[in-house]
């Protein structure tokens, strides 16, 4: 057998380095190549959504073509988080409710907002209504889907503070809670068109945006941290 | 030979790739898939067709209740990932979110299809955006599909022992689905040509590659389940 295949917990560590190869890409696509965030405002009428969508025609399809590429790949990343929370001494339930849960996590939370920006800039002498339906489709769904992650980082929450065998800091349990406040906060993003309160606004998107990224970046750092005491199912 | 909830699984595989097949030929859409440059009214008239209307109805009703159908097939190769000589489950659990994942998926698209028929005198304007979304749906996410069979792939190839559960040559196919499939992401993005989601590519090299992985990994299934105790 090959050295490489030798090492200790290889599965894992492939499955973690594809996360930030994942988030780069994921991030880029948004905010460097579509320029879809964040995103414009929600009482725009047709036209100005038009003029908009219009300036990032090629960012938009070449970004979202990144995006649906790889959007894939997080079905990876539950997987790992799988492991984790079926060592931890609460109850493999919590691992299967997290697998459960967040398989469907990605259809609302993302790739609705890729399918809305796609048909945007695949037809954009549709009808103004259609138009405008597509722009408010991408941008809601992906700002205001809550319950989801609402669930995921429940799960998170309770199984790492319940947890006695250490396999994440319970620091990270609070910071779990910490992100599972958002998903109360975007809430008004459904209804306010105007002000801070809106889809793109300083207390939904924006704050969002803020605890979300921090929150990513422990994350990355805290799973980096508890592979490498995993001790392999081979050894035993 | 496995158990009988075991065989189960498995045998669900051919029989839902029958009703598949079936609603592949009672829907009008997918023996000739619509071009996305139909215009709009002539994507209304399509739906309004007597004869395309009832039989959208139907193959869908029937797709709907079958869409979900390959879960207890995957949650069988999920228990046989389980058997690998891997360091933790990380890959069958991978595999077993990236497959449901693409399930939802597929049951989001019949659903479009399902709306577009319900009330085809519809504003021709929104019947074009319906379908719009369920040939979207239906087509692009392949990568899903593509991380599903990418994980099995190193799945297969990271099965260290001596009589691995799945053969090597298997980990290739899947490595070749995922290349294969990548190129339909295009179908977001073209009007016209090989990779439109009506084009050769993005659908009927898509939809034969996906039949292909089914028939493989069915035998390969069969065969790991005939060495298991």
């Amino acid at each position: 057998m090959s050295a490489w295949k030798q090492n200790r917990q290889l599965e894992l560590w492939i499955v973690w380095w594809s996360m930030p190869v994942f988030y780069l890409i994921f991030m880029s696509c948004y905010f460097v190549v579509a320029r879809t965030m964040p995103p414009p405002p929600p009482h725009w009428n047709p036209a100005e959504i038009l003029h908009w969508v219009e300036l990032r025609h090629a960012g938009i399809e070449l970004g979202y073509l990144l995006f649906f590429l790889t959007i894939g790949l997080p079905g990876w990343h539950i997987g790992l988080i799988g492991v984790l929370l079926a060592r931890m001494s609460v109850s493999p339930a919590y691992a299967y409710a997290y697998i459960g849960t967040m398989a469907a996590g990605t259809l609302p939370g993302a790739l609705l907002n890729g399918f809305g920006y796609a048909l945007l800039v695949l037809r954009p002498d549709r009808d103004p209504r259609a138009l405008s339906f597509l722009y408010e489709f991408a941008n809601l769904t992906f700002v205001g889907t809550m319950g989801v992650f609402f669930v995921g980082s429940f799960i998170l929450v309770v199984a790492i503070l319940l947890d006695e065998n250490d396999i994440l800091p319970k620091w990270f349990g609070f910071a779990c809670f910490w992100n599972l406040t958002t998903e109360f906060t975007v809430a008004p993003a459904w209804i306010f068109q105007h002000g801070p309160m809106t889809w793109t606004g300083g207390i939904t998107y924006y704050w969002n945006m803020v605890v979300y990224g921090v929150w990513q970046i422990l994350y990355f750092v805290v799973f980096y941290q508890a592979i490498r005491r995993i001790p392999s199912r081979l050894a035993a | 030979m496995g158990t009988a909830g075991q065989r189960i699984c498995l045998w669900t595989a051919p029989a839902v790739a029958v009703i598949w097949l079936v609603c592949f030929f009672v829907f009008p859409g997918f023996t000739a898939p619509l071009s996305p440059r139909l215009p709009a009214e002539a994507v209304a008239a399509f739906y309004a067709d007597p004869h395309n209307l009832a039989r959208t109805r139907y193959g869908m009703i029937l797709f709907n209740w079958f869409g979900f159908g390959f879960l207890p097939f995957y949650g069988l190769i999920t228990v046989q990932m389980k058997r690998m000589a891997h360091n933790s489950e990380v890959l069958a659990y991978g595999f077993l979110a990236t497959a449901t994942s693409a399930a939802t998926l597929l049951s989001v698209t019949i659903l479009f299809f399902q709306v577009a028929a319900f009330r085809p005198d519809r504003d021709p304007a929104i019947v074009q955006l319906i379908n719009d979304m369920a040939w979207m749906t239906f087509t692009v996410p392949v990568s899903f599909l593509m991380a599903q069979a990418g994980v099995l792939a190193l799945a297969i190839f990271l099965d260290r022992q001596a009589e691995p559960v799945y053969p090597r040559w298997l980990a290739h196919l899947n490595v070749a689905t995922v290349l294969l499939l990548a190129p339909c992401v295009l179908a977001s993005v073209e009007l016209d040509g090989p990779f439109a989601w009506d084009g050769f590519w993005s659908y009927w090299v898509r939809i034969a590659v996906f039949g292909a992985w089914v028939v493989a990994m069915f035998f390969a299934a069969l065969r790991a389940m005939g060495r298991s105790a």
